[in-house]
C-alpha cells in the first residue's frame, strides 16, 4: 500500500510540476467533457483524463480542481483505481490482493458522495480529510450539493477547501477549491467562487 | 575513544585495499560497546557517533510535538504514558510517549527515548496487557541500544566488504557486496527483534500484566494476514522481523513458564480509546484492505464493547466496497447497529440513506427524523431536511 501511495504521490507531484498551460481570463471550455465556465482572472492549468487542475500561485498553495462527468463505477481519479493494476490471472483465479477501490455509484446520495470525496482525497493527500456543512446547492443550474473540507498535509500545513457537485445523467461532476488556511485559500476564494458560479453543462444536442 | 578490534581491523583492511579511499570507519568515535545496556539518565558523549543519532531523533521529536498527526486525547496519552512507566520503572523519566494517528500495527522507540504508538496498534489491542507486550518490546530496543548496534555493525560490514574490491569493481561485484550487506542487516535486525520480544515479555510479567497476551497479539496479526490472503512472505534472508509463527511459539512457551502470573491484570485500554475508536475504525476502512479490516472489526464485535459502533463501521466497510450484495449487507449491519449499544447517530442516517437509494422513502423518512432527533445540531441537517421535504 505504501508503495502505491508513493507512486500516486509521485504522479501527482509530476503532474503538479509539468505541462501547465495558461488558462486565460474569459470563457473556458473543458474539451470533450461537455462543460464550460468563465474566469475573471488567468490561471495555470493542466488536465489529465477528466481531471482539470488550475492554480494561480502554485499547487502547494492553492488549487482548483474539476472532476467532470465521473461515470458510474469509476474512481475519482484513475490513479485511485488499484484494482485496474491487478494481474488478470489473479483476478481469474480469485487470488487478488486484499485491496479495494472506492468508486462512484450513480445511486449514491449526497452524504455518500461527500464520503467518497474525503476517502479519495485522504489517499491523494496522504492525510485524513474532514468535510462539514453538507447542504443542497446547484452546479451549472443542476440540483446538487456543497460542503467545506480541511486537511493538514504531510508538510504540517493546514489547508481548507470548498466543494460543489451534482450528478447529471448518472455522472458525477465535482468542482472544488482549496488553499492554505493561513493565506492562500482566502486570497483566491472569490475567483474560485466566480468560476463555480459560471460553470455550465453543455446542452445535449 | 574506543574502537573494537574488529572495527579497526576491518576498517584498516578496507581503507588499505580500497582505491576509492572510501574508509567508512574514519572519523567516528564510539562511546563504548553497544552491547552495554542503556543506563538510567543516559546521554551519549557529544564527541560520539551516537550523539549524532540522538540529535537527529531529538529534531524529529521536536517536529512530532507539534504535528497534526498526534492524538491529543488526554486519556489515551495518559494511559500509554502510565503503562510505559509501569513497565520500565526507574527509566520512566527517560522515555516520552506519543500516540500518532497512523492506521498501522506498529510502535517505534528512538534511541533518545521517543516512543511513538500508532493508532492502528491501539485498535488491534484487545487488552491493556497486549499493548503492554508491545510497549515492553519497544523498550527492549531502547535498553539494548539496537539502533546504534545496527548502525555500527553496518559500518563494520561496509568496511569489511570494501575488501571485495580485490575482485574488481564490476557491477556484479557491486551487486554481490550490496546483497551481502542486506543479508547481514536483515539477519541482525531479526536477532534484535527476538531480544526485544524477550525483554518486553519479562517486563510485562514483572508489571503484573497477563503473560498470555504477548502471544495473543501476534496470533491476531497472523489471523489478519490469513484473512487478507497475504502470503507469509517471511524470507529467512531478507525479513527484518522473525516469522510471526516463531514469535507466537516462543511467547506461548514463555507464558507457560510464567504460569499463573498476571491474574487480575488491569484493563483500562477500552475506556481510554473509546473517544477515538470511531476515528480509528474510519481510518482503517480508508486503507481499502477489506478482508483484514473485517477481521479487526469482527474481533472488536466479539470483544463486546459498544458493538453498535463497530457494526456501523462494518456497514460502512461493505457500503464502500460496493460489490454485488454489499448494499444489502451494509443495510443489515446498519440496522443491527441501531439496535445495539454504542451506535453513533450516523447509523440512523445510513439506514435512511440506504432506504432512500432504494426508493423506500417512507422508511427513509423515519430514520432521517430519528437521526435529526438524536443529533439536532448535525452539520448536514440542511441536506437531510431536503430529503424529508422530498420524501
Amino acid at each position: 500500500m505504501m508503495k502505491r501511495l508513493f507512486v500516486l504521490g509521485l504522479l501527482l507531484t509530476v503532474a503538479a510540476c509539468s505541462q501547465y498551460q495558461l488558462v486565460p481570463a474569459g470563457n473556458v471550455k473543458f474539451v470533450d467533457d461537455g462543460a464550460t465556465t468563465s474566469t475573471p482572472v488567468a490561471w495555470n492549468g493542466h488536465n489529465t483524463e477528466s481531471l482539470y487542475t488550475w492554480t494561480q500561485d502554485g499547487p502547494l498553495l492553492e488549487n482548483m480542481l474539476f472532476h467532470i462527468n465521473v461515470k458510474d463505477g469509476k474512481t475519482l481519479t484513475k490513479g485511485l483505481d488499484v484494482e485496474r493494476t491487478f494481474d488478470p490471472l489473479a483476478v481469474l483465479f480469485g487470488t487478488v490482493p486484499d485491496e479495494v477501490s472506492y468508486r462512484f455509484n450513480k445511486a449514491m446520495t449526497e452524504p455518500e458522495i461527500m464520503d467518497l470525496f474525503t476517502a479519495s482525497y485522504a489517499r491523494i493527500f496522504g492525510s485524513p480529510v474532514t468535510a462539514t456543512n453538507l447542504r443542497p446547492a446547484t452546479l451549472g443550474g443542476e440540483p446538487g450539493f456543497r460542503f467545506e473540507y480541511a486537511f493538514t498535509g504531510k508538510d504540517e500545513v493546514r489547508r481548507i477547501g470548498i466543494a460543489v457537485g451534482a450528478v447529471v445523467d448518472s455522472k458525477l461532476t465535482l468542482v472544488h477549491y482549496y488553499g492554505t488556511e493561513m493565506y492562500h485559500f482566502q486570497k483566491h476564494r472569490d475567483d474560485a467562487e466566480q468560476v463555480i458560479a459560471a460553470f455550465r453543462f453543455d446542452k445535449k444536442s | 575513544m574506543t574502537l573494537s578490534r574488529r572495527t579497526f581491523a576491518f576498517g584498516l583492511a578496507g581503507c588499505a585495499i580500497s582505491s576509492l579511499g572510501g574508509c567508512v570507519t574514519g572519523g567516528y568515535q564510539t562511546a563504548g560497546p553497544t552491547t552495554d545496556l542503556v543506563q538510567r539518565g543516559y546521554r551519549p558523549d557529544l564527541n560520539t557517533d551516537e550523539a549524532g543519532v540522538w540529535l537527529t531523533a531529538e529534531k524529529n521529536e521536536k517536529l512530532l510535538r507539534t504535528s497534526a498527526t498526534r492524538i491529543r486525547n488526554p486519556e489515551v496519552n495518559a494511559l500509554v504514558a502510565d503503562m510505559m512507566c509501569r513497565l520500565v520503572g526507574e527509566y520512566c523519566p527517560d522515555l516520552r510517549t506519543y500516540v500518532v494517528r497512523q492506521p498501522i500495527f506498529n510502535a517505534f522507540c528512538s534511541p533518545n527515548g521517543m516512543v511513538q504508538v500508532c493508532t492502528g496498534l491501539l485498535l488491534r489491542c484487545n487488552s491493556e496487557s497486549q499493548l503492554a507486550a508491545v510497549l515492553g518490546h519497544e523498550f527492549g530496543h531502547y535498553l539494548h541500544r539496537h539502533t546504534m548496534q545496527r548502525i555500527r555493525d553496518d559500518r563494520e560490514w561496509q568496511a569489511w566488504t570494501n575488501a571485495m574490491i580485490v575482485l574488481g569493481n564490476s557491477p556484479n561485484v557491486q551487486v554481490l557486496r550490496h546483497n551481502i550487506l542486506q543479508l547481514r542487516r536483515m539477519s541482525y535486525s531479526r536477532d534484535n527483534e527476538r531480544e526485544s520480544d524477550e525483554v518486553g515479555f519479562r517486563l510485562m510479567v514483572k508489571a503484573g500484566y497477563d503473560p498470555k497476551a504477548a502471544a495473543t497479539i501476534w496470533k491476531n496479526v497472523a489471523e489478519e494476514r490469513d484473512a487478507g490472503d497475504i502470503d507469509d512472505d517471511f524470507d529467512a534472508f531478507t525479513a527484518t522481523h522473525p516469522p510471526t509463527d516463531e514469535r507466537i511459539e516462543t511467547l506461548t512457551e514463555l507464558a507457560k513458564q510464567a504460569k499463573d502470573q498476571g491474574r487480575g491484570a488491569s484493563d483500562r485500554l477500552a475506556d481510554a480509546i473509546a473517544p477515538i475508536r470511531g476515528m480509528m475504525m474510519a481510518d482503517e476502512i480508508n486503507l481499502g484492505h477489506f478482508k483484514q479490516t473485517e477481521t479487526v472489526f469482527n474481533r472488536l464485535i466479539h470483544a463486546g464493547r459498544d458493538v453498535g459502533e463497530v457494526l456501523y463501521y462494518k456497514g460502512e466497510l461493505y457500503r464502500r466496497r460496493g460489490k454485488d450484495g454489499d448494499e444489502a449487507m451494509a443495510l443489515g449491519f446498519y440496522h443491527e447497529a441501531c439496535e445495539a449499544p454504542g451506535a453513533p447517530p450516523e447509523a440512523l442516517r445510513s439506514v435512511g440513506l440506504m432506504r432512500w437509494r432504494r426508493g423506500e422513502k417512507e422508511q427513509a423518512r423515519e430514520y432521517f427524523q430519528r437521526y435529526l432527533a438524536v443529533k439536532p445540531d448535525a452539520d448536514d441537517r440542511a441536506m437531510i431536511q431536503s430529503y424529508l421535504v422530498g420524501a
